[in-house]
């Protein structure tokens, strides 16, 4: 009782004293109080610290007070702001801190006296203990918001020496809460500030990887943008060729030496572990812990957390995206959360990059293959035809100069170089409209065509072929035709290609029939026969180039597909009705009017 | 030297109960979590020494799980080469002071003692105070100042650092005095305490089981021989004393010390305290407060205000049981106090806290858990009782198994009034008998008496010992009157200590039966 009485007493004195020689004090714990107040606009979460720091240390005459925060990389808190003398403001309170538990489940102050005798913190480890007696820790005050804790503020002793009395305490009660709101608003700004410029980052980096198909440029963008929104000192892509890895592109500080971010041999190890583990691995400290030796080199420049992300294609890994910090635990939940929602979206971008690399180069060899093989027909067509010609003029002088004379040279021979010579002339000629075709060079020359002339002209040309093998020809036009504007001499092309199939495909004795009418806009014109007929399978297939069918060897195989091109080309389409062993009856359309346009399309299509 | 406790300065009762007893609240989860944290710690804090690399080896447990499954059970013997010899080159720590256990196996066992570790010591004995004078939830009638009778062997027993320990921490009036505690006998000691009780009275008793009902008897011999002349040498016990006096005389019955002095709370540490406690109620008026302290381990166990079964103590040493069906394994499964079940016994594996030496440390006892929650006091822990010594166990099957109490209880039930006793296991060929040596009081030795077939069943499981083993399991050898007294006097003479005097009753070894045999053959002996 004694003692209680004299110890009450003491105190009493003391907080006189106090309140007379220290009015300054009142001044500031009026502060404080107006602060705490006034506080709950503020949104700018250093000012808030420091001031609130400043404020708490002046106000509670403390040697010291430290505001600690939830850490951006992971549940531990560390020290936002400091004031007073602080041996140390490196202080962190561990996410499994008995400490910290107890202030989450708990409301109230812990004073520091109080850790020996709260049952749960009696099993603090001497470590922690000494760790609190280094930073001047005498009372944990938790600032809670809604049950969570936002914060933690950190009072060292009184410089009187003396406990905090009740008048602190009330105080404290009083300013911490809103303290406490304020904080946890500042924080949702900032949250939502990140948030705000990290959605920005990431619609422009999403913008700039897909916006080109460069390679090159999506590399570089991304190491670049990635660089940035991470707040990285390194970030390199390293992809996998094979066995090996090459270095796509990187994006450094100007302190991290480019031999460094180059060196493979440095990245070879934890690439190696993201392939056999198939996830990301961070090293979050590497002063504290590291995986591999070769990060030894990293920790020498500065550098403490590492991410190896790797990007997956097809359920293999093609890449690795790879961050490095001067910051330790740089790379918490938060941020790695963001990347692997990044890594889809950039292993895609990077794959299609690639992928329409290599498209685009197997495009432009193929594209040169075809050049050539067109210029190699070009050349020999040319080349084959300038004698060709002058073959058959020879031949014809020879052969009328001879009739003129009166010598007899056998004019069955001559007749042969004549004809041949001519048959070559055509399959030339064939070719290299072919070609012309292939390559949309071909042009037609649209004219006011009488069809019924230029058939029965084509059909006469036709007939000593046909007489030969006694094959009846008729032309069956049962009304007047219209004047067509089209291509007469493709017109008359396209009609004897088919009419010399059906020639070659009709027995002796066999009949040819032509016919042809107008249906709405379109000239309708056929040539059947009743010749051996195509199987169904072969069909369509006979409309392809160099199809050869039932008698591979005759010809270039590219009659029909020329005679197919020509129609399309004017806008109409060809078709076949067969059956075998009854015939066939090659029909085709073309508008009465054909138009460039429609031609040109065409062309383009090739 | 330990610093005094200041809330005790301060008289903060809340406080104060918050702290020593405030771990009777802890979920059975904290609980847990507190003891893995402080493995964790210790782990830490003894890998690295000479003799931590020994027991774990070179690989430095991560997690507890590993710890468990990497670090072999351990007797004394792993640690003997070294603490015998107290060599502190191998410890984790310099040890604040060295402890031994009683000598019991013929050699004591040498603990050192971290400074840490020896303020939780302090602090489980300032919580036992506490408990046994409390008979509701936070009342602390335990005060510096307190009048505190000891009895116990000086240090380095283990008792002895307890008291001068206790001393530091919660300054108490020690009767007799701690200066000259250790220097008296145990007759001068008994004298002066009768003296300093009649002159002051006394708040709390601290001693062994047996040695309280000896001080009781001696105390009570004492009174007895008081007369009403004396009233006047005591002037704070006269109305006390005259009142009793004239009771006693009128009701003739013996003057006992509970009629003088009302005693706050009676501690005592010991296997035998179910033995002696109705002796020691009966003679102090109020019921022993039996704590669980081993010196390899410090504090375990003690009962709460309620005295119903004992509780763990989480801040000691990180505790693992055995089941009683893994016992026979050369490396049995153990479990942690989340997974032991109620009506089961185990043996208890104990690994040190705050830089000590033990670790899965089998200590050698027994428990039984009564049960897992107290309804009526809501502590949500386990609640234990101390069954016996594993080496006093003599298991006969499966689920039949003997031990001191049982034999103890039926020797009582028999009627035959028991001097000592010991029992051990023989082997003659095709069996094992039970060979218990049984030395009578001089006034009942009466051969038809102590046949077996009188020797009354010994309750098994509900089963019937005669029944469930061969014909004639049991072997009895009557000694001669006074045979332990100079097998004691003998052990005495060369020079063991007070507590190696007492035998090993159940698996007696073969050297002492065969002195207890040769002292009584020095007379004539009835063999049954």
């Amino acid at each position: 009782m004694r003692w209680l009485i004299s110890h009450l007493l003491g105190r009493v004195a003391q907080e006189i004293r106090d309140w007379w020689s220290h009015s300054q004090r009142r001044e500031y714990r009026k502060m404080l109080k107006r602060f705490s107040e006034d506080i709950q606009s503020i949104t700018d979460l250093d000012y808030l610290a420091s001031r609130s720091t400043e404020l708490f240390t002046l106000g509670l005459e403390s040697s010291s007070t430290c505001l600690l925060v939830p850490s951006r990389s992971s549940d531990d808190f560390v020290v936002l702001s400091a004031a007073g003398l602080i041996p140390s403001s490196q202080y962190i309170l561990k996410s499994d801190s008995l400490i910290l538990r107890w202030l989450k489940q708990n409301d109230g102050f812990l004073p520091r006296g109080d850790m020996d005798i709260i049952p749960q913190l009696q099993a603090l480890s001497a470590k922690e203990k000494a760790e609190i007696t280094q930073m001047g820790g005498e009372l944990f005050i938790p600032l809670k918001n809604n049950g969570s804790l936002s914060g933690v503020i950190v009072l060292g002793s009184k410089r009187s020496g003396w406990p905090y009395w009740r008048s602190d305490y009330r105080l404290l009660s009083s300013v911490c809460p809103r303290v406490a709101v304020s904080l946890a608003n500042a924080y949702l700004y900032q949250e939502i500030q990140q948030k705000q410029e990290q959605l920005t980052i990431v619609t422009e980096l999403s913008k700039a990887i897909t916006s080109s198909l460069d390679i090159k440029t999506v590399h570089h963008t991304l190491v670049r943008e990635l660089k940035r929104l991470m707040d990285a000192d390194l970030a390199v892509i390293v992809l996998t060729e094979g066995e090996g890895l090459k270095i796509a592109a990187l994006s450094r500080e100007p302190r991290v030496p480019l031999k460094l971010a180059q060196a493979i041999s440095l990245w070879e190890p934890g690439i190696a572990w993201t392939r056999q583990h198939q996830k990301t691995l961070v090293e979050a400290d590497l002063d504290r812990e590291r995986k591999f030796s070769a990060e030894e080199s990293l920790l020498g420049h500065g550098l403490r957390s590492v991410v190896y992300l790797p990007l997956p294609s097809r359920g293999k890994i093609f890449a690795n995206f790879i961050l490095c910090s001067h910051r330790p635990y740089a790379y918490g939940e938060k941020e790695l959360s963001t990347l692997e929602q990044l890594s889809s979206q950039i292993a895609i971008a990077v794959e299609n990059t690639r992928l329409y690399t290599l498209e685009r180069e197997q495009r432009a060899r193929l594209e040169a293959l075809n050049r050539q093989r067109n210029e190699f027909i070009l050349t020999i067509s040319h080349e084959l035809r300038t004698p060709l010609t002058s073959l058959k003029v020879s031949a014809d002088i020879l052969t009328k100069e001879c009739g003129i004379s009166g010598q007899s040279l056998p004019a069955e021979l001559l007749a042969n170089i004549s004809s041949s010579a001519g048959r070559m002339e055509r399959r030339i000629s064939e070719l290299l409209d072919f070609l012309k075709l292939q390559t949309a060079t071909l042009e037609l020359k649209l004219e006011s065509v009488n069809v019924k002339q230029a058939l029965q002209d084509t059909v006469a040309s036709i007939l000593p072929l046909t007489s030969a093998k006694k094959q009846a020809i008729a032309i069956d036009i049962p009304e007047p035709l219209p004047v067509a504007r089209l291509d007469r001499q493709r017109l008359e092309q396209i009609m004897l290609n088919l009419l010399v199939n059906a020639h070659k495909y009709t027995p002796s004795g066999g009949k040819i029939k032509v016919s042809a009418q107008v249906d709405n806009s379109n000239l309708v014109l056929e040539v059947s026969d009743t010749g051996c007929g195509i199987p169904p399978e072969e069909q369509e297939l006979i409309f392809t180039p160099y199809y050869h069918g039932r008698q591979p060897g005759t010809g270039l195989g590219i009659g029909l597909s020329l005679a197919k091109s020509l129609v399309e080309l004017h806008g109409g389409k060809i078709w076949v009705e067969s059956e075998p062993g009854e015939g066939s009856a090659f029909s085709f359309t073309i508008p009465l009017t054909a138009d460039r346009e429609v031609a040109q399309a065409f062309r383009s299509k090739l | 030297m330990l610093d005094k406790d200041e809330l005790f300065a301060s008289k903060e009762r809340g406080r104060i109960w918050q702290k020593h007893c405030g771990f009777l609240r802890l979920p059975l989860g904290e609980f847990i979590d507190i003891q893995q944290r402080l493995l964790l710690e210790q782990i830490d804090l003894v890998a690295d020494s000479p003799l931590g690399k020994k027991i774990i080896g070179q690989g430095k447990p991560k997690s507890v799980a590993e710890f468990r499954s990497l670090i072999p059970l351990t007797s004394y013997k792993d640690y003997q080469p070294y603490l015998a010899e107290k060599r502190e080159d191998v410890l984790a720590e310099k040890p604040y002071c060295w402890a031994h256990t009683s000598g019991r196996e013929g050699y004591f066992k040498w603990v050192p003692y971290t400074l840490r570790d020896y303020h939780r010591l302090i602090d489980f004995m300032i919580t036992a105070f506490i408990l046994a004078s409390a008979a509701r939830e936070g009342e602390v009638r335990f005060n510096p100042g307190a009048r505190v009778m000891l009895d116990f062997l000086p240090r380095p027993y283990i008792g002895g650092q307890i008291a001068f320990g206790l001393n530091q921490r919660v300054p108490y009036q020690a009767i007799p005095p701690l200066e000259i505690f250790e220097m008296m006998e145990n007759e001068e000691k008994m004298e002066m305490a009768f003296k300093m009780l009649l002159g002051g009275g006394v708040d709390f008793i601290f001693g062994a089981p047996s040695t309280l009902v000896a001080i009781g008897e001696r105390f009570t011999e004492q009174l007895e021989q008081m007369e009403f002349s004396h009233l006047t040498s005591y002037p704070s016990l006269t109305f006390r004393l005259a009142r009793a006096m004239l009771r006693s005389k009128m009701r003739e019955v013996k003057l006992l010390p509970c009629d003088l002095w009302t005693v706050k709370g009676i501690i005592s540490t010991g296997s035998d305290i179910t033995i002696y406690h109705p002796e020691i109620s009966r003679c102090w008026g109020t019921r022993p407060y039996n704590v669980y302290l081993a010196a390899e381990v410090g504090g375990i166990a003690l009962p709460s205000w309620a005295k119903r079964g004992m509780i763990f103590t989480p801040y000691s040493a990180f505790l693992e049981f055995i089941p009683e069906e893994e016992r026979g394994s050369e490396q049995p499964a153990t479990v942690l106090l989340d997974e032991v079940e109620s009506g089961k016994r185990y043996e208890i594996v104990t690994t040190n806290f705050y830089g000590m030496p033990f670790l899965r440390y089998r200590i050698g006892d027994i428990i039984k858990v009564v049960e897992l929650e107290d309804e009526e006091t809501n502590i949500r822990l386990p609640h234990v009782v101390f069954e016996s010594r594993a080496d006093e166990v003599i298991q006969i099957s499966d689920s039949l198994w003997l031990d001191e109490r049982k034999i103890r209880q039926a020797i009582h039930s028999s009627g035959v009034e028991c001097e000592d006793w010991a029992l051990c296991q023989e082997y003659i060929p095709d069996k094992v008998v039970l060979h218990l040596y049984l030395e009578l009081k001089e006034e009942t030795r009466n051969k038809e008496q102590i046949s077996p077939s009188y020797l009354p069943v010994i309750e098994c499981d509900g089963g019937n010992l005669m029944r469930r083993v061969d014909a004639s399991p049991l072997k009895i050898t009557l000694l001669y009157p006074g045979t332990f007294k100079c097998y004691y006097q003998g052990r005495q003479a060369c020079g063991f200590a007070a507590a190696q005097l007492k035998p090993h009753r159940m698996n007696a070894p073969q050297s002492m039966i065969k002195e207890l045999i040769r002292l009584s053959n020095q007379q004539p002996t009835d063999r049954m």
